[in-house]
């Protein structure tokens, strides 16, 4: 395959790349007759993005495929060698004519060719990894709910969040839209700044909400999407259908060049959780509660993000020709941690039953107690805690275990290997 | 004129003086061959020359012509002394500014290097200390020797060096009748990179290649010479028989012209070892 980039497209090629260097590490290229992709997709298998440059993109393009080959060429490359070719984009947009791609059909080289000002050339040839293609099965169009807006509304919006925010929610009705930063339980909530930001649908392109929903997922992977449509100014078009399923971003010059970002949504386990803006007051008092319980378990959830997102790439199979299976969260952790697993469960179980039902509790003006009292009875049962004594136990094992004895391993006295030193103390 | 010049009694005991009116210039030469600590000046009936050198493989020297200077005086046939650049040129910047002029003086072995910086009435005396200057190593780069050598105008190689792989150990350069004429090639974690700069390419003013010759240096020795082709108007590269590569530079100051040159040895070609 062989194509070329006119110098105005160096910048979109630039820019995409950028952006695919923050879904993930690894940049698989897949040259079509008619078109050419660059995908990424992230090692949790949480984000995936592809974008797909039409042949009108390129001043020359040349797809051969032999009839020895029976499969497309593709290959995949390392993103830092990406990164280090396409580093400074100043440079690239000032000094770059035209940018010359090759993949030889076995070769083990992907090429890139600068042709710059005063006849200046420069090559990179990036050394391929495998050969093998990534794809995402997701839908983009049979969704119920989708929205085009443009990238300086949520620039803006986003720049009232927090920098160190990782999540983001969008709880979404037809009558309106709110930004949320995403909190994971209680705890956090109470220790960070919440921030919510409502949009009307007069400030989108197109806002068709059918189903009431709200979905979570990571700021991080969705500033990459919104700092290139940013550059280009194109709007972003979202597909979604409820939270647990992945959200489709599409950003489109069509037909020149299309982008697709997949990412995977948080269930909503404790979706109610989020509705606390009027309940100040059992927050205090659930909270108390809850700290107790959790105290030593709070480093262990800061540990072990991962486990809340219990629906990786849930419609989205990627399936790659390596058959590497798709980790889930809990299938790598040991016994013990699913024990913590429960008790984090079962502690924010028994938040659920305060916040399920918010009319009844904003409506009594009694104490909080009686406020979680008459929740609990209305609502889930919650699952009692383990009793303090169990988890004193637990702290403290090491204490109730015998001292440790060098002598009491196997094979201790059996010296392998005699001291060299001929002084050598004897430790006892 | 500035206050220093007023005080023109020369003593008599200094072996090297000299008067600047704004040390700019000098300034911006020695940062430039900055990159190790210390240095050793050359005073010289021709001008003064700041030579730095790191382990035995490279040399850059700045050269400031006599002619430079509004006052130079020299009673002696050659000033050797060794001082710390570092520390120098903190002192010339001690206004910030390039207002500062400067009187220099240096009364013989042994004895400290004293500046006098005087800007807007305001005077500071610099003492530092001199160490004992070694021998310098001599290339021996003689004109006959030079088999490449192309000059061409700094911008377009300040971006190729600013841009250079610092993941790559060597960078080889080939210079050549032939195409690729000129070639920069570096190979670094992330894969390799060529840099050709053809003949007809506008930048280059002259191109005098008879033999295609190829060598390889060490990135961390060529790095450094980046500093000077930031101030330079125009580079020189000059290759010889034995692969050692001098980069000589053109640093417009005021009227004049003043140069650094930077030498550098190739690296050692054991056989088969750098095989690509």
């Amino acid at each position: 395959m062989k194509c070329v980039v006119p110098g105005l497209n160096v910048k979109v090629l630039a820019r995409a790349i950028h952006a695919l260097c923050r879904i993930g590490d690894e940049l698989y290229v897949e040259p079509e007759p008619a078109r050419l992709s660059f995908r990424a997709v992230s090692t949790s298998k949480s984000a995936y993005a592809s974008f797909t440059f039409s042949e009108s993109f390129f001043s020359y393009y040349n797809y051969e495929q032999t009839k020895s080959q029976e499969e497309d060429i593709t290959c995949k490359v390392s993103m830092k060698s990406c990164m280090a070719v396409f580093r400074s984009p100043s440079h690239l947009y000032k000094q770059v004519e035209s940018c010359q791609i090759r993949l030889e059909p076995d070769g083990v080289k992907l090429i890139f060719e600068f042709h710059c000002h005063h006849g200046i050339i420069k090559t990179h040839y990036l050394p391929i990894i495998e050969c093998e293609t990534l794809e995402a099965v997701y839908s983009k169009d049979m969704v119920p709910n989708q929205l085009v807006v443009q990238p300086k509304l949520l620039t803006f919006a986003l720049m009232n969040f927090q920098a160190n925010t990782m999540e983001l929610t969008l709880v979404v009705t037809p009558q309106k839209m709110q930004l949320r930063n995403y909190a994971e339980d209680e705890n956090e909530m109470k220790k960070t700044v919440r921030t919510e930001l409502c949009l009307e649908p007069g400030e989108f392109d197109h806002y068709s909400i059918s189903v009431d929903t709200s979905i979570t997922f990571s700021l991080r992977e969705f500033r990459a999407l919104l700092m290139f449509a940013e550059a280009f100014n194109l709007p972003i078009g979202a597909n979604f259908e409820i939270g647990g399923k992945p959200v489709v971003f599409v950003v489109n010059n069509a037909p020149i060049f299309e982008s697709n970002f997949v990412f995977s949504t948080l269930t909503p386990l404790s979706n109610n959780q989020l509705n606390t803006s009027q309940q100040s007051d059992e927050n205090a008092q659930c909270t108390s509660r809850v700290m107790k319980g959790t105290a030593f378990k709070k480093c262990d959830m800061a540990h072990t993000p991962s486990k809340r997102k219990v629906s990786p790439v849930h419609a989205g199979k990627s399936s790659i020709d390596s058959s590497v299976a798709v980790p889930g969260p809990s299938r790598s952790h040991t016994g013990l941690q699913e024990h913590h697993y429960q008790d984090i469960i079962e502690n924010v179980n028994k938040l659920l039953p305060r916040f399920s039902i918010q009319e009844d509790c904003v409506k009594e003006n009694g104490s909080a107690e009686d406020a979680e009292n008459s929740a609990e009875e209305d609502a889930l049962p919650g699952t009692p805690p383990p009793p303090p004594a169990k988890r004193a136990r637990y702290i403290f094992k090491r204490c109730f275990q015998a001292t440790f004895n060098s002598q009491m391993l196997p094979g201790y006295d059996e010296v392998i290997a005699e001291d060299s030193d001929d002084e050598s103390s004897k430790r006892t | 004129m500035s206050i220093l010049s007023q005080n023109a009694d020369v003593e008599d005991d200094c072996l090297f003086e000299a008067y600047l009116d704004s040390v700019k210039n000098i300034s911006v030469l020695l940062k430039a061959v900055n990159f190790k600590d210390n240095g050793i000046c050359f005073a010289t009936d021709k001008g003064l020359k700041v030579t730095v050198e790191d382990s035995k493989c490279v040399q850059a020297s700045a050269f400031i012509q006599r002619e430079v200077f509004q006052h130079y005086t020299l009673n002696d046939e050659q000033v050797v002394f060794k001082v710390n650049i570092s520390v120098l040129v903190e002192c010339l910047n001690i206004f910030g500014g390039s207002a500062t002029a400067l009187k220099m003086c240096y009364q013989g072995y042994g004895f400290p290097l004293t500046l006098l910086l005087e800007e807007g009435g305001v005077i500071t005396d610099c003492s530092i200390r001199t160490l004992e200057a070694e021998e310098i190593l001599d290339f021996n780069f003689s004109a006959a020797n030079v088999l490449n050598k192309i000059i061409l105008r700094s911008e377009c190689l300040k971006e190729v060096f600013a841009e250079l792989d610092t993941s790559s150990d060597l960078i080889e350069i080939l210079l050549s009748p032939d195409p690729p004429y000129f070639r920069i090639t570096t190979a670094g974690t992330a894969g390799d990179t060529k840099i050709d700069i053809p003949k007809n390419s506008d930048m280059i003013e002259t191109f005098q290649c008879t033999t295609l010759a190829t060598s390889r240096y060490k990135l961390s020795h060529v790095k450094p010479s980046s500093k000077s082709l930031a101030v330079s108007q125009k580079v020189s590269i000059r290759t010889d028989d034995r692969g050692l590569l001098c980069f000589q530079y053109m640093i417009p100051a005021d009227n004049h012209t003043c140069f650094i040159e930077y030498c550098c040895t190739p690296v050692a070609d054991i056989d088969g070892e750098y095989d690509e």
